[in-house]
């Protein structure tokens, strides 16, 4: 699997590494015990300073999604699926909250709110 | 009459130093430029297109290259004599033709390097890295280049290898004064050939991986993994000298030739590798030649 940065985009780089590692976590590109790339290969190869890639797989270790085995190297951890749905659930569930507290604070009744997120909702289904 | 295997060898190197190498140079300009970010490679075709149809550094190696071969040649025709050494011997023919080639070498690196340096500063602040850049996330490791199994066995070999310099040192079973020195050497050529070998599989992908394909790198790291076996055989060869305290054969020659022979391999080798067309570079190239 390969990965793309964009040293441009408004998303940290290290986000987009976790991002991408976690969407091929996800997909099952990256299945339970998959070695990852030393961070000195990523850095080097992705043209970035370490403490980058070493900030995005530290992240992605204390998320579950990976573990360091000490000279074996990173592997992608058993059960690292598990862990990017409750991952992306919880940011999720963060989003939501917010952006509900700023339509109460907008003034919307959470019956005004909930007819909202259930037309969205009916929208996305369609697609 | 063995001379003529020195002259053909060193002839070789020279051709692939002064005539090979600049075509490997040129032949990799654009897409090393396109490597370091293809954006700017296709808004600018015009700079581009300057930088590369620089002609003057070829035409200075191919004129170091024929006079460095007509000296070569002048040696082993005999218009040149070879110099006197010390004790007013002249120096032997295979010595005389090696230094020649070894101080063409060395003009080549005093003329090279700076134009390199030069080269290099100038792209680099001229052409901004790309924002895009693309890695592999699979982990690159030497097993993917080189069977377990070769890789034991040559690690053994030269483990037993070093370990047989030190027990002919221990037990006091050597001829010369200087093998401390030679067990130094073998130890200091082991580590290098291994320091190397493992750059190559973890260094950065650049250009070249690109333009020649996924089967470049594994080449490149069993061409370094297979210089590792080079102590071992030379090691084996100058212990049996030490211990024995006979003269097998002029090692020190072979190991000139073997060096130069492999050095002008990896240049015509290179300079030969077919481009990867499905990957990378020629889309890139493709793409760069499109106006922005």
């Amino acid at each position: 699997m390969d990965i793309e940065i964009n040293a441009e985009a408004p998303e940290p780089v290290y986000e987009q590494i976790v991002r991408q590692i976690q969407e091929g976590v996800s997909s099952g590109t990256l299945a339970a015990g998959t070695p990852l790339p030393p961070v000195r290969q990523l850095a080097n190869d992705l043209v970035l300073n370490r403490n980058t890639v070493a900030r995005a797989y530290k992240l992605l270790e204390d998320q579950g999604v990976i573990q360091t085995a000490g000279r074996k190297g990173t592997f992608v951890r058993l059960g690292a699926a598990d862990e990017v749905t409750r991952v992306k659930t919880g940011q999720a569930e963060r989003s939501v909250r917010r952006m509900i507290e700023s339509l109460v604070s907008d003034g919307l009744s959470t019956d005004q709110i909930s007819t909202i997120f259930q037309s969205a909702l009916a929208l996305a289904a369609k697609g | 009459m063995t001379d003529w295997i020195d002259f053909a060898v060193y002839a070789a190197f020279l051709i692939a130093l002064y005539f090979v190498q600049p075509g490997i140079q040129r032949r990799m300009f654009v897409p090393m430029l396109v490597d370091r970010n293809a954006g700017w490679v296709a808004a600018h075709p015009e700079i581009v297109r300057r930088l590369a149809s620089r002609r003057w550094p070829f035409w200075l190696s191919y004129g170091l290259g024929v006079v460095s071969l007509a000296v070569l040649a002048s040696a082993q025709f005999g218009l040149l004599d070879p110099p006197m050494m010390g004790n007013g011997v002249a120096l032997p023919k295979w010595m005389w033709l090696w230094s020649l080639a070894m101080g063409a070498m060395l003009v080549a690196i005093v003329v090279g390097a700076p134009i390199g340096v030069a080269s290099h500063l100038l792209l680099k602040r001229l052409v901004p890295v790309a924002t895009r850049r693309q890695a592999t996330l699979e982990r690159r490791s030497l097993d993917t280049s080189v069977p377990r199994w070769m890789q034991l066995v040559t690690y053994a070999l030269v483990l037993i290898h070093l370990a047989a310099w030190i027990l002919a040192g221990v037990l006091g079973a050597h001829s010369s004064s200087i093998f401390w020195v030679r067990v130094a050497i073998m130890f200091f050529l082991s580590a290098t050939f291994f320091v190397v070998t493992r750059a190559m599989v973890t260094r950065r992908s650049n250009a070249m991986d690109r333009i020649f394909g996924p089967s470049y790198r594994p080449w490149e790291v069993r061409m370094t993994f297979s210089t590792q076996i080079l102590p071992p055989i030379i090691g084996a060869l100058r212990l049996t000298e030490e211990v024995t305290g006979t003269q097998l054969f002029d090692l020190s020659r072979a190991i000139q030739l073997l060096l130069a022979a492999f050095i002008a391999y990896w240049m015509l080798r290179i300079a030969t590798l077919p481009i990867d067309r499905d990957r990378g570079a020629s889309e890139h190239l493709v793409h760069a030649s499109d106006p922005a």
